[in-house]
């Protein structure tokens, strides 16, 4: 009997609009099958109000939970780029720029 | 001499008037009146607004036992619901107004209403969707919500300032739990018709719906939700927050505050295998408090850098 544990690697970078820090940032763990239904494995959250002491978070290795069970551990990174206010009267020179 | 008696007069009357707010509750008529009449024009736009913000919250907090809850109809009726009694506070800081109103909303009771009122009367309707059942075998139901009541006592703070709309907060919390009653009612949707495949399926339907009435939770699963939404949003101590100058600024509200950046490197230990063998094809799907997914990684075709540790079982 063999028991498995994979380490996928993706190193992939996404980008979320968010609309609040109060949220949790959720990162669910699928597994792909072809015809059918993607099942999820698993999966682990980060509370995007840590972002407020920090906004670049590296390296965070949060568990990866299933049913409260441990079911392996997940490694990324997090940075939050709030919108930059339009100063009144100023919203032009910020346009040109883009 | 009459000039300074008539000042006189006039002071003593609001100071007297002021002691007497503090301490009694004054009954609220013409307000009253007013709601009866402007109720008829606000509540269309009042329920539209709630079924999409309630259906939001609710199909992100199914019970286990459900497979789907979604509100598909709201409507709180003809009738207004009515401010029993008011209670102001003069002593506070010169841009706060702040109140105590008693407030009931029981559209049911008609005994107060002329008969041309009730004639016209519409009672409210609250439609749940549910879907019992996990998988393929799922059976949708509507589910009635009636004879709804609710009291409570609530706080209304503004704070005035000088610009426009005048009003810059408004904080509004409830001072005690509020007194929520309903009632639940299973709805058959379809007709009887005469068909044995239809008789088939009406039976279950049937059966369920009976099953309903025996599922304990859920009456009081609705009622602890909406406790639950409401406690941390605004019971006391916690108050609900109205930002008027920002929300007649012209900004809109649900406008993204800002952006992140989310690498996600590697998982370790990822413990479960594939239905019918085989090794899994993770990938990582990005969500926010579990509303639908916003991106998610390419999979990985069966990476599997195990750590084998044999367990031989020898006969």
């Amino acid at each position: 009997m063999a028991i498995y544990r994979y380490n996928p690697t993706w190193m992939e970078t996404k980008y979320l609009l968010i609309n609040a820090l109060n949220e949790t940032l959720v990162l669910d763990l699928y597994d792909f099958n072809d015809h059918r239904k993607n099942s999820k494995l698993s999966s682990a959250t980060f509370d995007l109000a840590r972002l407020l002491e920090d906004s670049t978070q590296e390296e965070i290795v949060s568990p990866l939970l299933k049913d409260g069970k441990e079911r392996g551990e997940l490694r990324y990174d997090v940075s939050y780029y709030p919108v930059i206010e339009a100063e009144p009267g100023n919203e032009e020179a910020l346009d040109s720029s883009t | 001499m009459e000039r300074v008696r008539r000042r006189a007069r006039d002071d003593i009357q609001r100071e007297l008037v002021k002691s007497r707010l503090t301490s009694e509750h004054e009954s609220a008529d013409w307000l009253n009146h007013f709601l009866d009449r402007f109720w008829l024009i606000y509540e269309p736009v009042l329920s539209s607004t709630v079924v999409s913000s309630v259906d939001q919250i609710l199909s992100t907090n199914t019970p286990p036992f459900l497979d789907s809850l979604r509100l598909s109809q709201f409507t709180l009726g003809t009738k207004a619901p009515r401010i029993d009694k008011v209670r102001t506070f003069p002593r506070t800081e010169d841009d706060i107004v702040m109140m105590d109103w008693g407030i009931s909303f029981t559209p049911n009771d008609i005994s107060d209403l002329t008969p041309r009122q009730a004639q016209n009367k519409v009672n409210p309707k609250i439609v749940l969707s549910i879907r019992v059942g996990k998988g393929l075998a799922t059976a949708s139901m509507p589910v009635l919500l009636e004879n709804i009541t609710f009291s409570g006592l609530m706080r209304i703070r503004m704070k005035l300032m000088s610009n426009f709309p005048h009003v810059q907060v408004v904080d509004i919390s409830f001072l005690e739990k509020p007194v929520i009653d309903y009632s639940l009612k299973p709805i058959g949707g379809e007709t009887f018709g005469f068909d044995i495949a239809n008789v088939c399926f009406h039976l279950f339907h049937l059966n369920l719906q009976l099953t309903l009435f025996k599922i304990p939770g859920l009456s009081s699963f609705i009622r602890d939700m909406t406790h639950a939404t409401l406690g941390p949003m605004m019971y006391d101590p916690n108050v609900f927050t109205l930002n008027l100058e920002q929300m007649l600024s012209g900004k809109p509200l649900n406008a993204a505050i800002g952006v992140i950046q989310v690498s996600v490197h590697s998982a370790r230990g990822i413990k479960g295998s594939k239905i019918g063998g085989g090794t899994p094809d993770p990938f990582v799907s990005l969500s926010i408090n579990n509303r639908s997914e916003l991106a998610r990684t390419k999979y990985k075709l069966n990476t599997c850098v195990y750590i084998c540790s044999f367990r031989f079982i020898f006969i």
